[in-house]
Order: structure tokens, then C-alpha cells, then sequence
């Protein structure tokens, strides 16, 4: 879909936690497994990340069809069986090449919105 | 025959034209 | 309306907005938030019109999540941010456009004389070279093939004896 509708796309941060986001939903499941909703709940209490928790869904589905994670259905005393969401070797490789990867980017934004090489120690305007 | 020249031309003219053609085309990809 | 007439209606819109999904995948996904609704309500153990709100409000518009979803089938952004460039740009060489310039390069081996001014015609068929183009293509084709032709024709015909062959 090459002129993808983006309701929201004036916020630069929009763009970034659509890519980001699916690496964080493997963090979540990398240490153990979980159901959706305790991971929705999970990423939301670490911050600013989702704005639509709906959307997670869409992504937990290209996570299976991409083979990221696996999951498993489980009866749950709560009401209807839940499916778990695990992380695969995948899943784990994409995880870890995106910590390095993030872990750069991360770091040359903050170097550079605090000031850093060649925008003098003033910083912007 | 003068006309002998035609043969000379025709590659001739063909090549400036494919020449200016495919400058075209080249810069269509930037 | 009460809290749950308003997820039934809630359910409804995603039904309704989720047309582009393929039937299983739609149904898929009504489940799942479906699931969430129910349990975002029991953790907060009220069914109120205000809960319910609430729940749905941090759920996001149904357009949204199947936008989302619709999204997933085409390559995400990269991770950093930036959207790819949406489709790869069509190469401007097509199979039209490389026989044009072949045939007006070598048409003459291949056609004596009618090589290249098909390759012309050729060109003109393609829709990667504008009309201006080809006008002056054509025009340049004429000129410098043609003006000589009838510079000789009228040296010719103006009487002066042809040069020996």
C-alpha cells in the first residue's frame, strides 16, 4: 500500500513508535511468555509509547505471521482460553540487532539535541 | 552518386538523436 | 446507551471499518479486542458508561486499529523512523525505449534507411520521453539528416554537373 494513510504524521514521534514499537512488544515477551493484554498493559506503563493500545493488535498479528514469536493457547480461570505470546530465535536476533542499533541512534539524537559536535555549546537558537 | 550520402547521414542523424534520447532518459531516473 | 451497549456499538464500527481485511483476519481481530474490552473492564472492576469510555478511549478508533492493520501488509517503516520510499521507482528503461535507441544507433544494418526512422516512431510510441522530446528528436532527426538532402537536391537540380560517382 504505497500512499499508506497516516491520520497523525505531524508528529515526527509517530513515525518513530511505529518502528520501534514492534521491537518493544519483543522485549516484553523475550524473558517469558505473555497474552496480549498484560502486554498492552505492559507497554503502556513504560510510557509514551502507544497512543492506540488497539493498534498493538495488528502488529502482535505480523509478529506470528513474521515468525517473531509463537504462541500457545492456555485455559485461563478467568473466562475464555488466552493466547500466549512467546519470542522465537528469530524474534531474538531481530531483538538484539535492534538494541545495538537503537542504542546508537539514541545516542547520536541526544548528543546532537544537547549540543554536540559542531552546534557549538549554545545549542540551537 | 551525391544521393550516396543519404547512407551516411540517416546512421548519422540516428545516432545524435539516439545520443539526445538517452541523455533523457538518463536523467529521468535522478 | 449503557457501558455495554456501547461496546457492542464500539464492536459494530471495527466490523464495519474492518471491510478491507481478509474475513478471517477480521474476525481475528474483533476476538482479540474484543478480549481486551472484557478484560480492561474486569480489571477495573466497573461496567459504567464512564469505565467503558475510558477503555475504549485508550483502545484507539476502530479506522485507526484497521488502518494499522492495513498497514502491516506493506513493508513497515524502518525502525529509525523514515518510511521507506513507498514503491521502488520504475526504471526508465523499458523494452520500448531500448529497441527506439537501438534501432536509431544501429537500425541502419538492420532496415537500410527505415532502421532508425522506425526507432523514431518507436520513440514516439513510448510514454517515458515527454512530447516535447520526441518534438525534438524528430526535429533534430530532420534537420540533420534532411537539411543536407535538400541542400544537395537544390545544388543538383540548380544545373551544376553531378560529381563523377
Amino acid at each position: 500500500m504505497s500512499d499508506m494513510v497516516r491520520g497523525d504524521t505531524r508528529n515526527p514521534l509517530t513515525e518513530l513508535r511505529r518502528g520501534v514499537l514492534e521491537h518493544c512488544v519483543l522485549a516484553v515477551v523475550s524473558d517469558g511468555e505473555s497474552y496480549a493484554f498484560d502486554i498492552v498493559r505492559v507497554l503502556a506503563s513504560a510510557g509514551e509509547l502507544v497512543t492506540s493500545e488497539g493498534t498493538i493488535y495488528p502488529l502482535l498479528s505480523r509478529l506470528r505471521r513474521d515468525q517473531l514469536v509463537t504462541t500457545t493457547w492456555r485455559e485461563s480461570n478467568a473466562g475464555p482460553p488466552r493466547r500466549y505470546y512467546r519470542i522465537t530465535e528469530d524474534g531474538r536476533r531481530a531483538l538484539d540487532a535492534f538494541a545495538v542499533d537503537w542504542a546508537r541512534f539514541r545516542d547520536a539524537v541526544d548528543a546532537l539535541l544537547a549540543g554536540g559536535p559542531g552546534r557549538g555549546e549554545t545549542g540551537g537558537r | 552518386m551525391d544521393f550516396d550520402i543519404v547512407w551516411l547521414l540517416v546512421p548519422f542523424a540516428g545516432i545524435i538523436v539516439a545520443v539526445f534520447l538517452a541523455v533523457r532518459l538518463a536523467r529521468r531516473r535522478s | 446507551m449503557d457501558g455495554d451497549g456501547i461496546v457492542r456499538d464500539y464492536l459494530a464500527r471495527l466490523e464495519a471499518a474492518a471491510w478491507p481485511l481478509q474475513p478471517g483476519r477480521r474476525a481475528e481481530l474483533a476476538d482479540e479486542v474484543g478480549e481486551h474490552i472484557e478484560a480492561a473492564l474486569v480489571e477495573a472492576g466497573r461496567r459504567d458508561v464512564a469505565t467503558v469510555r475510558n477503555v475504549l478511549e485508550r483502545l484507539g478508533r476502530p479506522e485507526e486499529i484497521v488502518a494499522s492493520e492495513v498497514e502491516s501488509d506493506a513493508p513497515p517503516p524502518t525502525w529509525s523512523g523514515v518510511a521507506p520510499a513507498s514503491t521502488p521507482r520504475p526504471s526508465a528503461w523499458g523494452p520500448l525505449e531500448i529497441t527506439s535507441i537501438l534501432l536509431l544507433t544501429f537500425g541502419m544494418f538492420v532496415v537500410p534507411f527505415f532502421g532508425p526512422i522506425l526507432g523514431l516512431a518507436l520513440a514516439w510510441a513510448s510514454t517515458r520521453w515527454t512530447t516535447r522530446e520526441k518534438l525534438v528528436a524528430t526535429l533534430l532527426f530532420i534537420v540533420i539528416f534532411g537539411l543536407p538532402v535538400l541542400g544537395l537536391m537544390a545544388v543538383t537540380s540548380g544545373g551544376s554537373s553531378p560529381a563523377p560517382g
